[in-house]
């Protein structure tokens, strides 16, 4: 019993970091049809401000919150600057956000140097409760709360907001949005902002978890990819029960079967890939 | 008059200014060239590497028997062929007279028959890998750094002996390294009367260990750990976490406490046990010699062993070029006298290598303390003088296939 609450425990936990690394994703591929290959920089660069921010301010919540918005803003530049001036043409931008990619790699190695890092949370992050016997360590607690807030605050945004609805016209049909009046490109940015303040989140929590390191970049791009066309691009609930079955699965899988665990992992997207082309919620 | 006088100043000028250089000034310099990852993930080890090795030929001022010594640099990369472009290049553009360097086992393979064709000496500082010294041994290659299946051979040991472990849990890395510490590990433990009960091979990218922690086995006495990198970081974490580590002793191998890992590890990893051939923490005159010196070159607190037994290993390269008189031309003498060279004392302690190119060294046994404000691995035991084939006859050995997965396979799963 211990054994497969204890699992299912972790596999959540884990989902919920999924989540948060996948959602942004998804965001960004349903509104812009971009497949952003430097979502996990602006992950890297998150736990990296991170971890310097947690050094300079000694409070875990400030420094989660300033990284998170200091991504943002630099995707928002990103998108503005870069991605605009080749709007329209998929592989063009793809090859874009590579070299993006590439560059803040060897960027934050000269910043902050090879030697990895592991991001100090609040004393109680290393802790855990205990409740009917079973022992739930606090900082994935906080994990699957914080996914679990922000994938709240991000539904009711998109489903009950104006703003939303915006969103969701743009990611149906960009051309008949724009002819209504409603401004796209500046839609966009702010998507694409958003996005990147999730996966800038992500990577301060991940930090916390897994510690940060050069190379972790395009360690956990995959797992944004699965995420996202497992659940659907642009569908925040696909991104939530995906990043739930994967999780479970990486879970179960590693237990019980160690020796395939990447199978356990990525066969699923296959699956999914030769039965709904378009993710478990996505449209057409 | 005046003519005499400034002919006679500029003669003086002459001789003060070239009599000294006049020696070196015989023979081209000493090439040496050096395969580090500059770029990319592992290029933190590549620079460490660089530093130790720089450090100490910066010491003897970049000249041995009176020659110049070039050190030319250049990046591993990520992909055992760009090592290969890169020591091609080495051979035939700069002509090296000697070959360092090499982290990554898959370059250190794809170069070694580069050289041995080139008949240019390789001395590998890092890359570890059993079968490059042993059944895959070639004649001008030899390694000061150190292997899995020769650290798995003493852990088995320690663990039986001093430890008195008899049944074992192994978390290890799913690619060379891991299968040849656990390899070595089991046969020398389980020849003593131990038994592993439970092997848990993890993918190089592993982010969350937390399932891999819940399902060790309870009844293991103590635990092997043979995982390195960033991915040490989490797997300890994880066990500290678990309650693992309050409960049992962990055994690693030693990179997964490396020095440059302690400030992110920090309590969670106090009391680890590892085996490596050197720490920090090594309380001889050489040593605290090398990490005061080092430390001025890097600024940090924490020097990993990257950068110690790569200024051994130029230490080491630098005795067989001055035993032979600077004449590194004549290649069969320099390398049979490089092979044959020793060192009585290095940081990490004496240095020489077997008749298959690998060095015979002490291992530590180290445990993760923390002292004032610092982490470091105190040395708590030492096993002098290891042969990669531990007890056994190399002959013998040899014949046996190389430790993999399955290999010994694990009786008592």
């Amino acid at each position: 019993m211990e054994f497969w609450v204890n699992q299912a425990f972790n596999g959540v936990s884990y989902a919920a970091l999924l989540f948060l690394l996948g959602g942004g994703l998804t965001l960004i591929f349903g509104v812009m049809k971009v497949v952003n290959i430097a979502h996990g920089s602006f992950y890297l660069v998150g736990g990296y401000l991170g971890v310097a921010l947690v050094a300079a301010t000694g409070n875990f919540y400030v420094a989660l919150l300033a990284s998170a918005l200091v991504v943002a803003l630099g995707g928002a530049v990103l998108e503005r600057v870069f991605l605009r001036a080749v709007e329209g043409d998929d592989l063009r931008q793809m090859l874009l956000t590579m070299g993006i990619a590439l560059f803040v790699q060897d960027a934050c190695l000269l910043v902050w140097g090879g030697d990895p890092f592991n991001l100090r949370g609040p004393a109680y992050f290393s802790q855990s409760v205990k409740v009917a016997g079973f022992t739930f360590p606090i900082l994935r607690l906080f994990m699957i709360g914080s996914a679990g807030v922000l994938f709240a605050v991000l539904w009711w945004f998109q489903e009950r907001t104006r703003a939303g609805a915006m969103v969701r016209a743009a990611v149906d049909n960009a051309e008949m949005t724009e002819a209504l009046g409603i401004n796209v490109p500046i839609l966009r940015m702010a998507v694409f902002a958003l996005g990147a303040l999730l996966a800038g989140f992500a990577g301060v929590v991940g930090s916390a978890f897994m510690g940060i390191y050069p190379g972790l970049d395009f360690e956990i791009l995959p797992y944004a990819f699965v995420v996202v066309i497992v659940g659907g691009m642009g569908s925040l609930g696909g991104a939530l029960a995906a990043a739930l079955v994967l999780g479970l699965l990486d879970n179960f899988g590693k237990a019980l079967f160690p020796e395939i665990s990447y199978f356990t992992l990525f066969a699923p997207m296959g699956i999914v890939l030769a039965f709904r082309p378009t993710g478990l919620f996505g449209r057409a | 008059m005046k003519k005499h006088l400034v002919l006679a100043l500029v003669a003086l000028f002459a001789a003060a200014v070239l009599a000294p250089a006049a020696p070196a000034a015989d023979k081209p310099p000493i090439k040496i060239g050096f395969i580090v990852p500059k770029t990319g993930n592992f290029a933190q080890f590549g620079i460490d590497m660089l530093n130790g090795f720089k450090l100490y030929l910066s010491e003897i001022d970049y000249t041995i028997a009176g020659r110049k010594i070039e050190l030319i640099e250049e990046d591993e990369g990520a992909t055992p062929a760009n090592a290969v472009t890169k020591a091609r290049k080495l051979i035939q553009h700069d002509k090296v007279h000697l070959m360092g360097g090499l982290l990554m086992a898959a370059a250190a393979y794809a170069v070694a028959p580069v050289v041995q064709e080139a008949e240019v000496p390789l001395v590998i500082t890092v890359a570890a890998s059993d079968d490059l010294t042993q059944r895959k041994a070639s004649k001008y290659l030899a390694r000061v750094s150190l292997t899995g299946g020769e650290h798995g051979h003493v852990a088995g040991d320690y663990a039986y002996r001093k430890l008195g472990w008899r049944k074992v849990a192994v978390v290890a890395m799913d690619y060379g390294w891991g299968h040849e510490v656990t390899g070595g590990f089991q046969r020398v433990f389980e020849e003593l009367g131990g038994q592993v009960i439970q092997k848990i091979w993890t993918p190089v990218i592993t982010t969350d260990f937390g399932p891999y922690v819940a399902s060790l086995k309870p009844e293991a006495d103590g635990i092997l750990d043979v995982v390195t990198g960033a991915a040490s970081i989490r797997l300890i974490g994880e066990l500290r976490k678990a309650g693992v580590l309050d409960k049992k002793k962990v055994l690693a191998a030693g990179t997964a406490t490396d020095e440059t890992l302690l400030p992110a590890l920090g309590d969670t990893a106090l009391g680890v046990l590892t085996f490596l051939p050197w720490s920090q923490a090594l309380d001889t005159p050489e040593n605290k010699r090398f990490v005061q010196r080092i430390k001025q070159v890097t600024k940090k607190d924490y020097v990993g062993f990257s950068g110690a037994i790569n200024y051994g290993a130029a230490m080491w390269i630098a005795e067989a070029i001055r035993q032979v008189g600077g004449d590194v031309e004549n290649k069969e003498k320099f390398f049979k006298t490089l092979r044959a060279t020793e060192i009585k004392s290095s940081p990490r302690g004496p240095i020489k290598v077997d008749k298959y190119g690998h060095i015979i060294q002490n291992i530590y046994i180290r445990r993760v303390d923390k002292v004032g404000s610092l982490y470091q691995n105190t040395v708590i035991d030492t096993y002098p003088a290891v042969s990669q084939f531990w007890k056994y006859n190399p002959e013998e050995y040899l014949k046996q296939p190389i430790y993999s997965r399955d290999n010994p396979p694990c009786k008592h799963c």
